[in-house]
């Protein structure tokens, strides 16, 4: 990994990559403004050409599809990179690394059904993480580490096993100091309560929606709790809670009204699946802002076309911060893609997540792309 | 907390002076002939932000002592806001002293920014230590300083020193700075090249080419005159001085220093020390986290945190 130059005391270690560089430093705070198509480009670029070496199920299924790689010239050519069913992952495991390079297995929640499996390795993991402190710079700015309290509405790390979305926000406690509120399976919305009420720092309180609106209930049962700036994080949406399911206006006034918030941007919602790498966090104007690293498409739910900004369609992804899996994915979700700056100040795109696929689209499209990736098999 | 970290805490007390307590961190194998390395923290960081450096070097087969500063943040005594050169100094002195008590072997120390200057002063005092590792090290403090305080206090009367730095929130007075960092002749780059020229032990410094707080001129002149020894600059493009914000660059870091350190200390079958893994990594973060925090709940050391 390393050169030696023409002084013997002066070794010049392999640069780190672009990718790394827009994920983790302060020029990709500034890249994050311009948002250079690009060199989105050239990032995917060398991600897939990375999947088509060293994935053959990846590589075999972008044949099938007439895949021309040199055809991957433009910024306009990313809509037409092979982009696999997020159904797949839930039969066969999907990996461009050696299986013993993978760190973590990372298991989707099952609720419709079989589970999706997807291998992530060091370098794969420790993107996603950045993405995530990216995200949580919209939320708390440059608050230092000593000065955030995080009430984790699930479990630790090692609780939280290989269970994807539990493991993701079990990870904040690697960056913050967390009180995770669920231990031995269970969790105690009053605990929670006490922990956030005793925090003498920023306090952030970080779960699923429907385990918030908990212990948002248990605060009111007590006549409220006034944290006027306490920062709620949502993740997860509300998966087997549905039946609970409330608006996000209703929501947020629940919680306005429990902590006493100075006013609902306190409130912010993320996004990120199982098989994406990378998270995605809203502004204070509740709007999901994609980094400059991540390509998505909205396409047409007959003919899985792309679609222009600003029309809703069926999301996918071209994510080339994972490495050890070919992050090009057909997702479940209907959304809109936005482009252009954002009231909060940030320039860019946002993405706005509108429901998931319903029974009959899936027989209608992404059926279609399932099937190919079926047949590449 | 629900799983064992990969390597306890034993925490230790050093002593500086009378009545001044140096909390120090020993983590690794406890075999009595394994190498010794002392890794020192940078301003403003604690030594559990060294964690991952730490399980590097443990892995690798090292005896990893560490220490939270005097007059700083951390375990030690002291606030922050009385902050000096001479009081890091102090804290790694003491922590030599609690390792050469314990220890067999001579050490070798790994210091991070700031530290590496006063590491620089302790192996030019102190022939025993085996040699000298900077990650970002600092070698013109004059220049560091004034980025991270924002303005050149050398170059201001000392009527117009501001009361008070402030650097991550957390203030540094201005006079008790100043009189320490004149008096103990810390402020200039000569002072540096001086020391450098008297030690005659291996030192390399890992300097990124983004880094706006020590420049990788700075660090090449000082390595070419104050020649006493053995240099080595490892230059790292695009990267920045805060690195533990980058744990890609990191992680590529640690596998040199770790390969560095080995060098240094006579090691020569260390080619693919076992590494940490990411989980492991996050788990000693944590494990850390929580011992400092009982221990500064508590009042007292407590040894290896029960997991």
């Amino acid at each position: 990994m390393t050169t030696t130059e023409s002084l013997a005391q002066h070794e010049v270690l392999s640069p780190v990559s672009e990718l790394d560089r827009l994920i983790f430093t302060e020029h990709g705070r500034e890249a994050a403004v311009q948002d250079d198509e690009m060199l989105r480009l050239e990032l995917v670029r060398e991600s897939v050409a990375h999947h088509l070496a060293q994935c053959s199920a990846y590589a075999r299924f972008a044949e099938q599809v007439g895949f021309d790689f040199d055809s991957l010239a433009d910024p306009e050519a990313l809509d037409y990179v092979p982009q696999i069913p997020t159904s797949a992952f839930k039969r066969s495991a999907i990996l461009s690394v050696p299986a013993e390079q993978t760190a973590k297995r990372c298991t989707s929640s099952g609720t419709q059904g079989t589970i999706s499996v997807v291998y992530r390795d060091r370098f794969t993991i420790e993107r996603l993480l950045g993405s995530t402190r990216r995200g949580l710079e919209l939320l708390v700015g440059d608050w230092y580490e000593d000065e955030i309290h995080v009430v984790n509405l699930g479990p630790d790390q090692a609780e939280a096993g290989d269970l994807w979305f539990a493991y993701v926000m079990s990870l904040i406690g690697v960056d913050y100091p967390t009180h995770h509120a669920v231990r031995a399976g269970t969790f105690d919305p009053h605990e929670a309560l006490t922990s956030l009420s005793q925090a003498t720092v920023f306090p952030v309180l970080a779960g699923a929606p429907a385990v918030v609106m908990a212990v948002a209930e248990a605060a009111l049962d007590r006549g409220g709790l006034s944290i006027p700036h306490l920062a709620i994080v949502t993740a997860g949406g509300w998966k087997r809670a549905g039946a609970q399911r409330i608006a996000r206006g209703e929501f947020n006034e629940l919680l306005l009204r429990a902590f006493d918030l100075e006013n609902t941007c306190r409130v912010r919602d993320a996004f990120n699946q199982v098989e994406l790498n990378t998270v995605m966090l809203e502004c204070e104007h509740h709007r999901k802002h994609v980094p400059p690293w991540l390509h998505i498409t909205a396409r047409s739910l007959r003919t899985l076309e792309p679609l222009p900004y600003g029309e809703q369609g069926l999301l996918s992804y071209l994510d080339p911060s994972a490495s050890s899996y070919p992050c090009f994915i057909l997702a479940d979700d209907v959304g809109t893609v936005r482009r252009g700056p954002c009231d909060c100040g940030w320039a860019g795109r946002t993405l706005e997540i509108e429901r998931r696929l319903d029974r009959a689209e899936s027989w209608g499209c992404a059926l279609k792309m399932d099937r190919a990736w079926g047949g590449s098999r | 907390m629900s799983a064992r970290p990969p390597y306890d805490v034993d925490q230790l007390e050093g002593r500086a002076g009378a009545d001044r307590h140096v909390v120090v961190w020993r983590t690794g194998t406890r075999d009595p002939d394994a190498p010794v390395v002392l890794v020192a923290p940078g301003f403003a960081r604690r030594m559990r932000h060294m964690a991952p450096a730490a399980l590097y070097l443990a892995s690798a087969g090292f005896n990893v002592y560490r220490c939270d500063y005097l007059d700083h943040v951390g375990l030690s005594d002291g606030e922050i806001y009385n902050f000096t050169m001479t009081a890091m100094y102090d804290s790694l002195r003491a922590t030599l002293r609690a390792i050469e008590e314990r220890e067999e072997r001579h050490p070798l120390i790994v210091a991070a920014s700031l530290a590496n200057r006063v590491a620089i002063r302790l192996l030019a005092e102190n022939a025993r230590a085996v040699g000298l590792v900077g990650i970002v090290g600092v070698v013109n403090s004059r220049k560091t300083i004034s980025k991270v305080f924002g303005e050149d206090w050398v170059a201001m009367p000392d009527e117009q020193i501001p009361p008070y730095a402030e650097f991550e929130r957390k203030r540094v007075c201005g006079e008790t700075w100043m009189r320490d960092w004149n008096a103990g002749n810390w402020v200039s780059m000569d002072g540096t090249i001086d020391e450098l020229r008297r030690i005659s032990q291996p030192v390399a410094n890992f300097c990124g080419s983004a880094d706006d707080w020590v420049e990788i001129a700075d660090v090449e002149r000082a390595f070419a005159i104050g020649d006493g020894g053995p240099r080595q600059l490892i230059e790292l493009p695009y990267v920045e001085h805060e690195l533990s914000s980058n744990p890609i660059a990191g992680q590529t870091v640690m596998r040199e220093v770790v390969r560095i350190v080995a060098a240094q200390a006579g090691i020569d079958d260390i080619n693919q020390p076992t590494e940490p893994s990411f989980e492991q990594i996050a788990h000693q973060i944590v494990y850390e986290r929580t011992l400092e925090e009982q221990t500064a709940a508590s009042g007292h050391l407590s040894g290896a945190l029960s997991s």
